[in-house]
């Protein structure tokens, strides 16, 4: 339609100037007739006119290259999630006994175990330890862990890339 | 001529203050930096960073402090670097002001080293170098073993930046010790020695190929690379057979040693004027075998402690014997600061090695090789002592009394 595509220059173009030859189609599809309308008017005529011109105009182009529409946006408030990795982890104690390193995820995607650097006294002696997901909780003030200096002594290290073990309590049913 | 109290007073408090400062820097940058989500390998490269950087400044920095008339302003340059280095760490924790950071501190701490030791022969000459220098380090233990409890305590209970501000914090009193010392009792030294610079130049390649800088340079190295991994293996050990006590007894593994170097480094210093040098290289280097044989076979957490104290003997023969030898070595020229780049490059070269040696070793064969390998390191570094070294002591009282 000769309209929209004068509607679409219109309205969409930035700083094109208006012409009074661009109105006058339009003005002449309105009142059939040629006639002399005040500017604003037509001016606002036209925007109405473009705003479904312009949706045709896009229909048009959508059909040509269908474009992709942007990520949905869900609400993520500052205390209802929890950072994870570098976060201190206390023990039952109430006492810093290291920070998370990694989290370990299966096939599924559920988390198995939290990797933590462990122990150590002004950063010497610190270890390198997997233990089981239930036996950390995380909170907004940082991990707690639920097994003790005690439980853990001996306990073997957890290395990358090869077969480790990770720790979880006795009665931890599957 | 007579030294005032103020001056000696203010060095001691220096030395005290810096080790204050410098005890934030070591392995604990480490757990900061994992606080902040930094993953091993950036880390690693950070750290890195700051090891090559101190590396390569060694002997440069030590060139510069030699150039310079002003040692104070040496000195309280490498503090503000320092300085500036802390506030980056706990304010901005981002990659690039880390990086910045480590750069920043390594070139700030091979300043300083050097410009304290230059102040303290400017201070009194070479005939109670030895005496000075062991008081040095006395002073610097004290203040290394109370940070390290004070420190370690902050970086447990409060947050691990906390650690960081207090060390920016502490060049504070650092710097109001530099400042009381007195210009004008280090001036009459400083000129003379400068006054040498118009001698037959000592280049970096005259002092490489002077024997006793590098027999000397060679036994800090296998020092550094036999001592520098046993401690952090230690403490892993600690770690994995001890409770509940893990960190009080690590704690006393970093303090038990200082105390002991606080305790004999003057006695140290003294025994290297009396006796000679040989004597107390050979003394404080052969506790490196014994320690490495003992730390392979004792189990008992409790133990490691009063093999740590062995620790004490070598370190503070470490620390009073190296800038004594680089001031022996270097008599007649202006190269002291140099020399003890130079000496602080096979230091860092060999602590470098070391860790990653020994860290390697106990993961694909134990704990107890990597032990009973940095012990056979000790051993050799005392067999090259043994047979290589000379004796630096001035021979004659007359010669070392001449403010040279």
């Amino acid at each position: 339609m000769r309209g929209a595509r004068g509607g679409a220059s219109l309205a969409g173009a930035p700083g094109h100037p208006i012409q009074e030859e661009d109105t006058v189609p339009i003005a002449h599809a309105i009142s059939g007739r040629r006639s002399r309308v005040t500017l604003p008017a037509l001016l606002l005529l036209c925007a109405g006119l473009s705003a479904p011109a312009l949706a045709a105009a896009d229909d048009e182009e959508a059909a040509e290259a269908a474009p992709t529409p942007l990520a949905n946006q869900e609400p993520l408030p500052k205390d209802s999630t929890f950072r994870v990795l570098g976060s201190d982890v206390k023990g039952p104690t109430g006492i810093v006994v290291g920070q998370v390193v990694n989290v370990l995820v299966d096939d599924g995607g559920n988390p198995r175990a939290v990797v933590l650097d462990y122990g150590g006294f002004l950063g010497v002696g610190k270890r390198r330890v997997a233990v089981a997901w239930p036996m950390v909780r995380f909170g907004a003030k940082g991990a707690l862990l639920s097994l003790t200096r005690e439980q853990l002594k001996g306990f073997p290290e957890y290395r990358d890339g090869e077969d480790a073990v990770m720790a979880t309590t006795v009665a931890q049913p599957h | 001529m007579t030294i005032s109290r103020q001056s000696q007073r203010g060095l001691d408090w220096l030395n005290f203050f810096v080790a204050d400062v410098q005890t934030g820097f070591g392995p604990f940058v480490a757990v900061y930096l994992t606080t902040q989500a930094w993953t091993e390998v950036q880390i690693g490269f950070a750290l890195s960073l700051g090891t090559m950087t101190a590396m390569l400044s060694q002997v440069p920095a030590g060139a510069l402090v030699d150039a310079t008339r002003h040692k104070r302003r040496a000195a309280m340059g490498g503090l503000l670097g320092i300085l500036l280095a802390a506030i980056l760490l706990a304010a901005w924790p981002a990659t690039l002001p880390v990086l910045l950071s480590e750069v920043l501190h390594g070139f700030a701490s091979c300043v300083l080293t050097p410009s304290i030791a230059a102040i303290s022969l400017a201070l009194v000459g070479r005939a109670a170098l030895g005496e000075r220098l062991g008081r040095n380090t006395r002073f610097a233990s004290l203040g290394g073993a109370i940070a390290a409890g004070v420190m370690g305590l902050i970086g447990t209970y409060l947050a691990p930046a906390a650690v960081f501000w207090l060390t920016a914090a502490l060049t504070v009193p650092s710097l109001l010790a530099l400042l009381s010392i007195r210009e004008s009792d280090m001036a009459a030294n400083v000129a003379a020695l400068q006054s040498q610079a118009h001698a037959p130049r000592g280049r970096l390649r005259d002092l490489m190929l002077d024997r006793g800088i590098l027999v000397f340079a060679g036994c800090a190295l296998l020092f550094t690379l036999s001592n520098a991994a046993m401690l952090p293996l230690a403490g892993t050990a600690v770690t994995r057979a001890a409770g509940d006590e893990a960190n009080l007894i690590i704690a006393g593994c970093i303090v038990v040693p200082q105390l002991i170097v606080a305790g004999i480094s003057p006695w140290v210093g003294r025994l290297a004027q009396d006796q000679g040098r040989r004597v107390v290289l050979l003394m404080g280097f052969s506790m490196l075998p014994l320690r490495g044989l003992l730390l392979a076979v004792v189990q008992e957490p409790y133990m490691l402690l009063l093999v740590q104290a062995l620790d004490g003997v070598s370190a503070a023969t470490l620390n009073v014997m190296l800038p004594l030898t680089a001031a022996d070595l270097t008599r007649g020229t202006n190269r002291f600061n140099l020399c003890m780049g130079f000496f602080g490059l096979a230091v860092g070269v060999g602590g470098t090695i070391s860790t990653g040696l020994a860290g390697s070793v106990a993961s694909w064969a134990s704990p107890e090789m990597a032990f009973m390998m940095l012990g056979g390191i000790g051993l050799l570094c005392v067999l090259l002592t043994l047979l290589a070294m000379p004796e630096t002591r001035p021979s004659l009282p007359a010669d070392a009394l001449a403010a040279d």
